[in-house]
């Protein structure tokens, strides 16, 4: 194993385990304000590449700039869905959020392969063949950017969690729902706010996987069942460990299809969360719920 | 045990339904439904028997997402042990439930202490994995190409038959279990696992059994499943087959020994009944039945129709 296949496998993984940690934040702000599990996340994901795809392929702007596009419709999307779907059950039994995401992941699938088909697409960006060079591996550019955006995109998060009136009432509402309401906080409207947010991030993530890779009707249940497990593994409603386990997840990933071959990929990543789970039950940063 | 007390205690109302079921089910081959009819109805039975084992496990408080995996060991191990030791098909599936079994029996000592969305998410992983090895194993599994399995009966009509005893069979036992203290317990923990060990109940014991039990019969369904389909490969280990029992439950109603039978019904129904339209369609309309069944009847069908029971007793 030389050096160079090593670095490379190290950059990819820390490369797909930023659309990872994008999902993983996205759903981990849902959990924390309304202690749902919104398993229909990555239809969002998905959506959010076709809206990316489509604001650069019919409108012609820069795929990059298509990203804040696909952020701004999905998160509209998401507000809706939320409204609609799981406003209704907040609260009633757990089986309910897994059964309704199951519908939303039907509905949302097969509109799109009725709307789009399911041929795989491409985004070519300006940057498409041009790689940085880091001494003894390059980096292709596109994936530099989306490294980028993916820190840009926390950094803001982080700005509106910490600065805005809108953050700090989803801080409030993840801590303690009947407090937040009694300080006069409008909690509902709150839930569609962190709902959306959480959406955008899905969108955000899409369109990077679609500019990176490929997209395609069925491009988003693998990302979101991984993103959940990786919030599970990091520990619930942690951000800290949505980030160490997004990056964990990639690089184990790509380690993985390194040494074992490609059927091995999905299974090792599993194979990390159990063996985490039976030394820390609560995931790496989580506390005793 | 109490139920075996007396022939007064026996027959009691449900136990009178059951049994009027049971003798309708029977002879509705005299009528002589077509071919397809028939398949319809072995489907959901052995449908029933899968979703009763992820019910019995949640009847714990224990949500499985990787159900499939039971599922397809059952089916793997019982038609390989056929082709490749030549065991008899009967004895391999019953091999197919202990090996299920055996596997739940290990991922269940890794989960007790896992509680709600981390426990869902290790067995989605369990299943993920099984179907990874199932895939490296392709010497002897064949992979994706699967493999056909010898036949267990010759004529549908048999099938049924053995269909509605394994139905029978496994739906008293489950009754019995959960009827017994063992089931008294199960519904402690769902309800409270603290209490319930502040109770003296042996939560962690408890919940293995569960776990056993429930994958014991999703083998014995992936085992005859395999038999009646005639063909196995990793499609068995799919999400589909992993949220199927979880649908079919909680649209019949969860916690209940009619729920998954309701639900193996409703769903496998419409399921066919939506075959007439285009499979994209088919697809978007069983997700919004999904989502409205939750959003209106949050309790699951099996509520409502108590409701239209209870309403016309009055």
């Amino acid at each position: 194993m030389d050096a160079v296949t090593l670095s490379l496998t190290l950059l990819w993984g820390v490369a797909i385990g930023c659309i990872y940690i994008l999902m993983a934040t996205g759903l981990n702000l849902i959990f924390g304000v309304m202690k749902i599990v919104n398993f229909a996340h990555g239809q969002l994901l998905m959506l959010g590449a076709y809206m990316c795809y489509w604001a650069w392929f019919m409108l012609g702007v820069n795929p990059y700039f298509a990203v804040l596009i696909s952020m701004a419709i999905v998160s509209v999307i998401g507000a809706a869905v939320e409204r609609l779907c799981f406003s209704p059950i907040v609260g009633t039994s757990k089986l309910n959020e897994i059964f309704v995401s199951l519908g939303l992941i039907y509905i949302f699938d097969y509109t799109a392969v009725m709307l789009w088909t399911d041929k795989p697409r491409n985004i070519v960006t300006p940057f498409e063949y041009s790689t940085l060079s880091l001494g003894i591996v390059a980096i292709s550019f596109d994936w530099l950017i989306a490294i980028i955006v993916v820190s840009t995109i926390l950094v803001f998060m982080f700005i509106i969690l910490t600065k805005t009136k809108i953050g700090r009432a989803m801080r409030a509402t993840s801590q303690n729902r009947e407090a937040a309401m009694m300080m006069g906080i409008n909690v509902k409207k709150v839930y569609t706010a962190s709902f959306s947010l959480g959406s955008a991030l899905a969108a955000a993530a899409g369109s990077l996987f679609g500019i990176v890779f490929s997209l395609d009707p069925y491009m988003g249940s693998l990302p979101a069942i991984k993103a959940f497990a990786i919030i599970i593994l990091g520990g619930l409603g942690s951000i800290k460990g949505a980030i160490v386990g997004g990056l964990l997840y990639g690089i184990a990933e790509n380690t993985a299809t390194l040494f074992l071959g490609g059927i091995w990929r999905h299974a090792v990543a599993f194979a990390v969360l159990i063996a985490v789970l039976i030394v820390k039950p609560t995931g790496l940063f989580g506390e005793g719920r | 045990m109490n139920i075996l007390l007396g022939v007064g205690d026996i027959i009691t109302p449900k136990v009178s339904a059951s049994i009027l079921v049971l003798i309708i089910v029977s002879i509705i081959p005299i009528l002589q439904p077509s071919e397809y009819v028939l398949h319809i109805l072995i489907l959901m039975g052995i449908y029933t028997i899968y979703s009763s084992s992820w019910n019995l496990l949640a009847y714990t408080g224990q949500a499985s997402l990787g159900h499939s995996a039971f599922l397809g060991l059952g089916g793997y191990t019982s038609s390989l042990l056929v082709i490749k030791v030549g065991v008899d098909p009967w004895l391999s599936l019953l091999a197919g439930g202990v090996s299920a079994a055996a596997a739940g029996f290990l991922i269940g000592l890794t989960c007790v202490r896992l509680r709600e969305w981390f426990l869902a998410m290790v067995t989605f992983g369990f299943a993920v994995i099984a179907e990874t090895a199932v895939m490296a194993l392709d010497w002897i599994t064949q992979g994706a190409t699967g493999y056909a399995t010898p036949s267990l009966l010759h004529t549908r009509l048999q099938y049924y038959y053995t269909t509605l005893a394994l139905v029978a069979v496994s739906l008293i036992i489950i009754f019995l279990v959960i009827r017994s203290r063992v089931g008294l317990a199960f519904s402690a923990i769902r309800e409270n696992q603290l209490e319930a060990e502040g109770m003296g109940i042996n939560t962690v014991k408890y919940k293995l059994f569960a776990f056993t039990l429930s994958s014991f019969f999703a083998g014995i369904a992936g085992g005859f499943l395999v038999y009646y389909i005639g063909y196995i490969s990793n499609e068995i280990f799919s999400f589909h087959h992993s949220f199927m029992p979880l649908i079919m439950s909680v649209t019949g109603g969860l916690n209940t020994i009619t729920g998954p039978i309701v639900g193996s019904i409703i769903i496998l129904s419409i399921w066919e009944a939506l075959k007439i339209i285009n499979p994209i369609h088919r697809m978007i309309a069983i997700g919004v039945f999904l989502t409205l069944v939750v959003i209106f009847m949050p309790k699951g069908l099996h509520s409502v129709a108590l409701r239209v029971i209870r309403s016309l007793r009055v």
